[in-house]
């Protein structure tokens, strides 16, 4: 009896001891990396959240004064604010929209082995990997007034030319296009990988029952695309709602304020108002806006 | 988000200070500069110049560290409170928001002991000085300048117009005559540096500063009519009148539509500076022969017209050297911004340097030979004379409000006079901000 005893108490402590061995080296694998990410992420979250309760001074980030939410009033009442919020989200729902419609075509197409796909597949990354300034050199070189490439074709059909990112009621659309022109090779790239990991018996089987083109894209196929739609989704939202770089560089949020968006007016504020608190403030709602966008899609997508 | 969130957690990694400054003692000094030209393969004769003064000065080698004006002010804000770098070069409005800000280290020892002080044009040290205290040393400067394309106005039988009223008359002329040629661009861009300059440029024919010292404050130093006449003159006759001096083809874009396009031969006025002097190759060149030759045989250099009831004046940039006041090795950044500032390397290296000669067309120093040798560049030097530099306040607000109002005029959207009187407002209410 006393040796059952002993033989489980023994059983017992190797299992706690080999818990507590593969338990640390677990932690002591994680922990660096938490560590990092605690100090490149976690520090600035933390530290912007705080500075949006305070007025504080890019000059002087040393004197802050706590004003509780004025700042969050003020953004409330600031019309340039709301255009820029308004702008942000027509952005990203156009941009994003467009990308993954676009993408998921480009992606049946490829599936289907048509002519050049093979190159295309080869080439497909190169917007997505170039460089954004170089992009926008591109592009307003493109849309240059006079010799422009876009302005010759318009002018040779007889039609008005212009420096288009200077004209009221075309800068907007034409950020959307540069979205879309960046990132659609992307979407087509990985929806097509998702595609070709769909067994081709299931395919096979839904002609067998009857089932026609698109009833094999509604009921095969995309069901089996949606994870990894959602991830590109939820990425490239985020990546377009905070994105800077291609509308300061390209507008820098004009022709009369029409493509201002929250990043060029949080850069703004932030380094021509010195306002960081004010700035600080505008990443809060943006902050906000986003992991609820993140945490409803998620949940859906689990749903589903 | 995270540039919201980057923004305000690099400022506080600034302002909390005791992060260690620069490299130590024995450590060699680190500069952040964007003066040097890229030479593209070239000797780089000026950097070369620059690190071997800095050798015989110091007795040992300095890093240097490259970034675009824009990265280098955004890092230097955020960033100078940990020590790094020792020495920075700039611009002026650079220079006044760091002084604001307290990062650069007063230069009044280093001014007092060093021999080539007098030789500096007095303007150019003036522009340095903030309450009687010295702040940089200046080693280059250029005053903005009316580009005319003398060829065409031979050809219209016309001079150099002086005033506005002239300028677009003859404008006017030139685009009923030339269907190839625009006869004027001017920046309009949201955001532009440059959009902002030339505005300064008129203004300083209104008043010797925008903003003048008003005990620790400042106090706005122009009347909302003065504001108005550069929006009309400028702005709406350029782009939104009738007949337009400028294509309204052209609204919002910045210098590379501006200088590129001059050199084409796009435009035949531009307001524009010694970069000018050799930019005849390059992606934005379209023809290197084409461009020499305008550049070499059909440009004129001269003043800015202005308005009625104003005067010569123009937008002067002077370039500072200045010291990281946080940094550990505060006399090394003495030391680099007297070697980067000497006469020595302005005047052999600077002057030499293939790719920029036309920083040293305007020398800031005596001892420094202009290399203007084309004759119709020579009224560069006069024009030097009139130049004013922007006043020690941060001008970040005021570019911001200027834009809005800028765009609004040059669209058609707003009167330029009505545009002059809420523009001065807005300008008032910012004497305490800035």
């Amino acid at each position: 009896m006393a040796t059952q005893t002993e033989s489980q108490y023994s059983r017992y402590k190797e299992e706690f001891s080999s818990f507590l061995t593969d338990t640390w080296i677990g932690y002591a694998f994680v922990i660096p990396a938490t560590v990092l990410l605690a100090v490149v992420i976690g520090y600035p979250t933390l530290r912007g959240l705080y500075l949006a309760f305070f007025e504080v001074s890019l000059l002087n980030p040393e004197q802050m004064e706590f004003v509780g939410l004025q700042h969050f009033r003020a953004l409330a009442a600031d019309p340039i604010f709301k255009a820029a919020l308004w702008h942000t989200v027509l952005l990203t729902a156009l941009a994003v929209s467009f990308q993954y419609l676009l993408g998921l075509g480009l992606a049946l197409a490829l599936k289907e082995k048509v002519p050049g796909a093979g190159i295309f597949r080869s080439l497909s990354m190169v917007t997505w990997v170039m460089p954004i300034i170089v992009m926008v050199i591109i592009f307003r070189f493109m849309v240059q007034n006079g010799f422009g490439p876009v302005n010759i074709i318009l002018d040779s059909l007889g039609m008005r030319t212009t420096y288009w990112f200077g004209e009221p009621g075309v800068a907007f659309p034409l950020i959307v296009v540069m979205h879309v022109w960046r990132n659609v090779p992307f979407y087509a790239i990985s929806l097509l990988a998702a595609m070709n990991s769909i067994p081709k018996e299931q395919y096979e089987a839904a002609r067998l029952d009857g089932a026609g083109p698109l009833e094999r894209f509604r009921y095969v196929t995309l069901p089996q695309i949606s994870y990894v739609s959602m991830i590109m989704i939820v990425l490239h939202v985020t990546f377009t709602f905070k994105n800077f770089d291609i509308v300061y560089l390209s507008t820098g949020g004009g022709p009369l304020g029409n493509t201002e968006v929250l990043a060029t007016y949080v850069y703004k504020q932030a380094f021509e108002q010195y306002a960081l608190g004010y700035g600080a403030s505008i990443g809060v709602v943006m902050l906000i806006l986003m992991l609820t966008f993140t945490i409803v899609y998620v949940k859906l997508e689990e749903v589903d | 988000m995270l540039k919201g969130l980057g923004v305000g957690a690099a400022a506080s990694l600034a302002g909390c200070g005791g992060l260690g400054g620069g490299n130590g003692d024995g450590e060699q000094a680190l500069m952040w500069e964007y003066g040097f030209p890229n030479t593209e393969g070239a000797e780089p004769v000026w950097r070369n110049k620059f690190e071997s003064m800095y050798e015989e000065l110091a007795g040992e080698e300095i890093q240097i560290s490259r970034y675009s004006y824009e990265d280098l002010r955004q890092k230097f804000l955020t960033g100078a409170s940990t020590g790094d770098p020792d020495a920075i070069e700039g611009t002026l409005s650079h220079l006044s928001e760091y002084i604001a800000a307290e990062h650069v280290e007063p230069l009044d020892d280093l001014a007092d002991s060093i021999d080539h002080l007098d030789g500096y044009v007095d303007s150019t040290v003036e522009a340095m000085t903030y309450q009687d205290t010295l702040y940089a040393l200046p080693y280059e400067g250029n005053a903005r300048a009316l580009f005319v394309r003398q060829d065409i106005l031979d050809e219209l039988g016309q001079d150099v117009p002086e005033s506005a009223e002239a300028f677009h008359e003859i404008g006017r002329m030139i685009n009923d005559e030339y269907d190839d040629v625009t006869a004027f661009h001017n920046c309009t861009k949201d955001g532009s540096v440059r959009a902002f300059q030339e505005w300064m440029t008129h203004i300083y024919q209104h008043t010797d500063q925008l903003y003048v010292p008003d005990g620790d404050g400042w106090q706005l130093n122009i009347e909302a009519d003065a504001l108005g006449q550069v929006f009309d003159n400028w702005y709406y006759q350029i782009y939104a009148a009738d007949n337009p001096v400028g294509d309204p083809d052209d609204l919002g874009t910045g210098w590379q539509t501006n200088d590129p396009g001059y050199i084409n031969g796009n435009y035949a006025f531009i307001e524009s500076g010694t970069w000018m002097r050799n930019w005849t190759s390059g992606e934005n060149i379209q023809s290197t022969d084409a461009a020499k030759d305008i550049l070499d045989n059909k440009t004129l250099i001269a003043h800015p017209a202005h308005a009625d009831g104003a005067s010569r004046g123009t937008f002067l940039e002077v370039k500072p050297v200045m010291v990281n006041t946080h940094s550990d090795q505060i006399e090394k950044g003495k030391t680099a911004v007297e070697a980067y500032t000497h006469p020595e390397t302005l005047g052999e290296g600077m002057a030499q340097d293939p790719e920029g000669s036309g920083k040293a067309m305007t020398p800031v120093h005596d001892d420094v030979e202009s290399t203007i040798e084309n004759e119709n560049w020579q009224p560069l030097t006069d024009i030097f004379t009139t130049g004013r530099a922007l006043a020690k306040a941060t001008w970040g607000p005021v570019r911001e409000e200027f834009y809005t109002y800028m765009q609004e005029v040059s669209y058609g959207e707003t009167d330029p006079y009505d545009a002059g009187e809420q523009f001065h407002e807005a300008l008032q209410d910012l004497e305490s901000e800035i």
